[in-house]
């Protein structure tokens, strides 16, 4: 008796502690941020390497950073135009998004990424994030394999139609051919299923049996 | 429970002796992995050593080092370098490095051939570039969830935490050549999340600066699964590479030998692009020979999960392959440029009995990066089967002679004079007949280093003194930078520093 209260305490803090809690929406780190515009991530690499930048992310050609004290100087003696940046239009957190619309969550600027019964995994910067809560969208962290692919099928009727799925940044497992088709075997997520779907591919998701231990 | 039984139940559980060798019919742990790397050189005291890449890094990236001296670095020798498990879920790939290591070991003591190549070149294979991904694979899956695809045995990338509630990059989508291409991610969540910038990753910055201190790299492979493939750069893109032919005669060459072995035929290519892959990078930036093997099992019907029954013939089929290369890594030769517009981006060819050939062993220019052609000057030749060598325009000019004995060594050569059966096969081909057109057309040293005689009598490489070195157009991604570096960066950069820039035309960063 004792043994089974025992467990049933293990197993309620074990649900307890499990329960997702809310995000963290606010700048991981004090220090200013700031970005530069680079041609391509050689020319990033050379930078934060030569100037022991601390990146936080290159978004298209803008590199953003902390910076050591003595690096702004250096990067304008260089001719670089360098900016102060926002942390919360930069930084970005991955959540669960409770209630609200899908529409709400577009127009935030958020991205939606995968539908899960009760809730939707999105994207966003902080600053997009709490504007969803403002707008009464709970959000809470994700889970540990969150989010997660699931496995699909892409049917194309072309081989260069191959390289249209590819360019949805799936995680392409094999490409081969079935008959007059092609199939992309991949692991995708919603957002870039319904792209693909938008784009007139057909997908189709994959069972996969699990293997007895 | 009968005599017999128990005994066969106490030698299956009681760990292996020393000598055993290691048993592929199942997947290994990562701390059997280690283990397994770890007592090579025990059983092989005189050819492995067990080396950590990148120290510092917790746990640490190991590699072994097989060579005839393994405890001396010899960059007068070649390096081949094998990898594996840079996707945490490709188990079967650790296991074909350990499988290469272990059977390369004890065919030192058991072929003549291979013990030979093994004297002439250090392989270094490293089973687990991606530890702490693998261990992450490692994790009891969840009952909670019914979808196996989500479970931690499919974790593919390491596991850095990215901030933003998501863990892991992409290793293989984080190298500094052509990063941020198609085929790789921006988004962090995303399975083939490239980093927030190049080269971001401890595993990968350990690797890149691990390739770069090999000063005599000759090739390169990374073992990933599934789909049985070999494929060769650009892996980034679906234009075709420079040194084509060359990338493309390995290609078929170690495709027909996988299938020599059990009859599986591996496929050239995967129809999908993946930029910042560090085979484009060790080619782009080093212009060495670099493949990405994709094991078993097939892409149509195959699995991150293959059954371990794959293990041991997905090794067998591959093993050969891997010798060849080695083989041909282990070759002492010093290569000619076939005509003078030869920028080494292509393969020479060289004549044969039969016709001028591109066959790999016998024209890579490959093998001649990082260092630089350069042209006129003079060399000591090490030719093997220079019998395939006859009389040539060339020949007659040049103050050597190129021909006679097998292994003529030391034989000096300066730029040679024009020959018409590579002009046949040159730059000006099509262009005015087989030999009417005269002009600067003719064969030059191209050297990765000059061989010369060691005291010993057996040819030795020695590193060229070269201060008027062409531009290499194999550095091509490497001068880009250098040029963005120069319009944008004032020249104190350049010459504050690591003091190797001020004799290196490379800025003062890692790239090779």
């Amino acid at each position: 008796m004792r043994n089974k209260s025992l467990l049933l305490v293990l197993a309620v803090c074990g649900c307890a502690t499990r329960r997702p809690a809310p995000p963290n929406l606010t700048p991981s780190d004090p220090r200013p941020l700031h970005s530069v515009s680079v041609e391509d991530g050689a020319e990033a690499d050379i930078l934060v390497q030569t100037l022991k930048l601390e990146p936080l992310q290159l978004l298209e050609e803008t590199l953003y950073f902390a910076a050591p004290p003595d690096a702004l100087a250096r990067l304008a003696e260089a001719g670089y135009d360098t900016r102060p940046a926002s942390r919360m239009q930069v930084e970005q957190r991955v959540v669960r998004a409770y209630g609200g619309r899908e529409e709400e969550i577009l127009a935030a600027g958020a991205q939606l990424i995968n539908r899960e019964r009760g809730y939707r995994v999105v994207r966003g910067t902080l600053a997009q994030l709490r504007t969803l809560e403002r707008l009464g969208t709970r959000l809470t962290t994700i889970g540990w394999n969150e989010p997660r692919p699931r496995l699909v099928r892409v049917f194309v009727s072309r081989a260069e139609d191959v390289g249209r799925v590819a360019a949805l940044e799936l995680d392409v497992h094999g490409v081969h051919q079935a008959g007059t088709r092609w199939v992309v075997e991949a692991a995708a997520f919603d957002v870039q299923v319904d792209a693909l779907r938008s784009a007139g591919f057909t997908v189709e998701p994959v069972h996969v049996p699990r293997r007895s231990p | 429970m009968k005599a017999p039984t128990a005994i066969l139940l106490a030698a299956l559980l009681l760990p292996p002796p020393a000598a055993a060798q290691i048993d592929f019919r199942r997947f290994h742990t990562p701390a059997e992995v280690d283990a397994e790397l770890a007592r090579l050189p025990t059983r092989f005291p005189s050819r492995a050593r067990v080396v950590p890449i990148g120290p510092s890094l917790r746990p640490p990236i190991l590699a072994v080092k097989i060579s005839d001296n393994p405890d001396v670095d010899e960059p007068d020798e070649g390096d081949v370098i094998f990898i594996a498990l840079h996707h945490a879920r490709e188990w079967i790939a650790a296991e074909m490095a350990l499988y290469l290591a272990e059977r390369l070991l004890v065919e030192a003591g058991t072929h003549d051939e291979v013990r030979r190549d093994l004297d002439r070149v250090q392989v270094w294979v490293i089973p687990v570039t991606n530890p702490e991904g693998f261990a992450f694979t490692q994790r009891p899956p969840d009952p909670a969830v019914t979808d196996p695809f989500q479970q931690p045995r499919m974790w593919r990338k390491n596991r850095r935490d990215n901030g933003d509630g998501t863990f892991g990059v992409d290793l293989n989508r984080n190298w500094g050549y052509a990063w941020g291409g198609d085929g790789a991610s921006g988004s962090t969540y995303s399975e083939l999340y490239r980093g927030p910038v190049p080269f971001s990753e401890p595993e990968n910055i350990a690797l890149r600066d691990f390739l770069n201190a090999r000063r005599n790299l000759k090739a390169f492979v990374t073992y990933h699964s599934f789909a049985q493939g070999f494929l060769r750069p650009w892996r980034y893109t679906v234009e075709r590479a420079p040194g084509e032919s060359t990338l493309a005669s390995i290609t078929r060459r170690s495709i027909d030998r996988i299938r020599g072995v059990h009859g599986r035929t591996y496929i050239e290519n995967l129809g999908v692009v993946s930029s910042g892959n560090v085979v484009d990078w060790v080619w782009g930036e080093k212009r060495v020979a670099a493949f990405t093997v994709e094991l078993r099992p097939p892409e149509a019907t195959g699995s991150f999960d293959p059954d371990p029954a794959e293990i041991i013939p997905s090794n067998q089929e591959n093993y050969p392959a891997a010798l060849a290369l080695i083989h041909d890594a282990a070759a002492r030769e010093v290569w000619l440029r076939d005509h003078v517009d030869d920028s080494g981006a292509e393969p020479s060819a060289t004549w044969t009995e039969t016709g001028w050939t591109r066959a790999f062993w016998e024209s890579p220019d490959i093998w001649t990066v990082p260092e630089v052609p350069v042209a006129g000057t003079r060399v000591t030749l090490n030719v093997r089967g220079a019998e395939r060598f006859r009389p040539t325009d060339g020949e007659r000019h040049g103050p050597g002679v190129l021909g006679g004995p097998k292994h003529l060594a030391g034989v000096p050569v300066a730029l040679l004079k024009p020959d018409r059966r590579a002009h046949r096969h040159g730059a000006n081909r099509g262009k005015g007949g087989d030999d009417t057109v005269d002009g600067p057309f003719g064969w030059q040293p191209l050297g990765r280093a000059p061989l010369v005689r060691g005291s010993g009598g057996e040819a030795r490489p020695r590193h060229a003194s070269t201060p008027s070195q062409p531009a290499h157009a194999t550095q091509v991604g490497a001068d880009r930078r250098v040029r963005q570096w120069c319009r944008r960066a004032p020249r104190r950069f350049r010459e504050s520093g690591d003091s190797r820039t001020q004799d290196h035309p490379h800025p003062p960063y890692h790239h090779g």
